[in-house]
């Protein structure tokens, strides 16, 4: 089989990262404003803050600290700053022992014991400078694309997403997967009334189990909410425009995962084992599913949209495919390519081959539209109350 | 015949197994050709049908299936003539 070489940074034998990131997160959201003041003192180094971090309880503790873990181990990463609080749930240290020694420098400062501000700031600056020091040594080698891992998202979908964008999304995920990469399929709530296809190319039970059981869990869960999925999609406004069933929807969605098998399902934020279309689950809100497939290790996400969104993510590539020309034309500056042309006659397999040649280029270097806007959406998903 | 308009440059069939093409622009009322394979058929499109909106490709009859992307999007709420639109006014879901 053919195969095709890209030029990252090596993490281990089998991770590379398509881009060298360091990065300022916090640990729990009372340190944000430290972060954000840590990384307004140097363009090159990314924020990331968000909500979470303490007064949760088990399965929330465990997916924050999986979703904060897991995106500094992103093999995008190569240089990370913790900033914790000091008496928070998810500790700095928990983060950090389950970061990657390999290829990466993660250091970390906590505010109770370090105390004042400028303390704080200068021993940030102390990190940073070794950080940088370390990620400056590192240079692009060559890896074969079955070390990547590539998300699929979408967002703001209209009803010729499903025969414009995400078809073309679907023939470069069977070809990422014919070349023995990994791709995440995500969003199970868009995956209601299409279980027959899904199903039908699952061959392992346990894994057509539980991904069958995610999904009725979804429906469910919606009710105990006091909606009811089925019921709200399609919305109105996907009726007025074609839409006629849900089963329609999300098949229009699930195509952008192609026609491969489906070969694991993994929780949110979870690093998949294998390799091939892999499904995560992840909700429908994007900025939450685009941060759980990065978590979960992918280095850039495909994500077609109809309406057009800006959202990115801090450390992984997202490119934006807009399913139809008029919206491209409104919102250029926050899309990379345009499958809208397969409304006037341009092939899907065309489009598909564009996708793939920008993917590569992204790979290797090229910004997306996302990063140069620096669209950098954060999001965990949440399980239960905040106490 | 010559005159006949292709259906391809106005609609999209997604599956070989589809009883319904999408439009992908406006597709009006009239006698349009349809090529399967090597074969050529002729379909009369019998109402104006919007950009995005699903046209029936045979005759359905009620209570049958309707097939998108090769699998069921629903069933046939009434006798669905060769033609039609097919939309929530002659579609249910089956979830």
């Amino acid at each position: 089989m053919s195969t095709i070489k890209l030029k990252g940074y090596r993490r281990s034998d089998s991770l590379f990262g398509i881009r060298n990131n360091i990065v300022v997160m916090s640990s729990v959201s009372c340190a944000n404003s430290i972060v954000e003041r840590i990384a307004n003192t140097d363009t090159d180094i990314i924020p990331i803050t968000h909500q979470h971090g303490c007064t949760h309880m088990g399965a929330d503790t465990e997916q924050v600290l999986r979703t904060l873990s897991g995106t500094c181990n992103n093999p995008n990463v190569g240089g990370v700053l913790l900033v914790g609080l000091g008496c928070e749930s998810v500790s700095v240290n928990d983060i950090a022992s389950c970061a990657d020694g390999d290829g990466k420098l993660v250091k970390t400062l906590l505010i109770q014991e370090i105390g004042e501000i400028q303390k704080i700031m200068d021993t940030a600056r102390d990190s940073l400078h070794r950080i940088k020091d370390f990620v400056s040594k590192q240079q692009r080698s060559d890896f074969d694309i079955r070390h990547l891992t590539v998300g699929l998202e979408c967002g703001g979908s209209d009803p010729f997403s499903g025969i414009t964008a995400n078809p073309a999304v679907g023939l470069v995920s069977d070809r990422l997967v014919e070349l023995g990469a990994r791709v995440i399929l995500s969003e199970i709530p868009e995956m209601i009334g299409a279980e027959a296809s899904l199903e039908s190319r699952t061959p392992d039970d346990t894994v057509r189990r539980r991904l069958l059981a995610q999904i009725k869990d979804y429906v469910q869960l919606a009710k105990n909410a006091g909606g009811d999925l089925r019921g709200c999609n399609p919305a109105p406004g996907n009726i007025k425009a074609g839409l006629s069933s849900i089963e329609e929807k999300s098949l229009g969605s699930i195509i952008k995962g192609g026609r491969s098998n489906i070969n694991e399902f993994v929780e949110y934020a979870r690093r998949p084992k294998c390799k091939g279309l892999v499904v995560m689950d992840t909700p429908g809100n994007d900025p939450e599913s685009v941060t759980g497939m990065v978590a979960g290790g992918a280095n850039l996400v495909l994500f077609t949209t109809g309406t057009g969104t800006p959202v990115g993510n801090p450390v992984a590539p997202v490119i934006k495919i807009s399913s139809n020309t008029g919206m491209y034309r409104r919102m250029g500056d926050f899309i990379d390519i345009n499958a809208g042309e397969i409304i006037k006659g341009t092939r899907v397999d065309a489009v598909a081959d564009k996708i793939f040649e920008f993917l590569l280029d992204v790979c290797n270097g090229r910004q997306t539209a996302a990063e140069v806007n620096n669209c950098r959406e954060f999001a965990i998903n949440r399980i239960g109350p905040s106490f | 015949m010559n005159q006949r308009r292709n259906l391809a440059d106005y609609a999209i069939i997604l599956s070989g197994k589809d009883n319904v093409a999408t439009a992908m622009v406006d597709l009006p009322a009239g006698d349009y050709m349809s090529h399967s394979g090597e074969n050529q058929t002729t379909i009369t499109v019998l109402e104006d049908i919007s950009a995005s909106f699903k046209l029936a490709l045979s005759d359905i009859r009620k209570a049958e299936p309707v097939y998108k992307y090769g699998y069921v999007i629903g069933l046939a709420k009434t006798d669905i003539k060769k033609g039609h639109c097919v939309h929530v006014h002659n579609l249910v879901s089956s979830v």
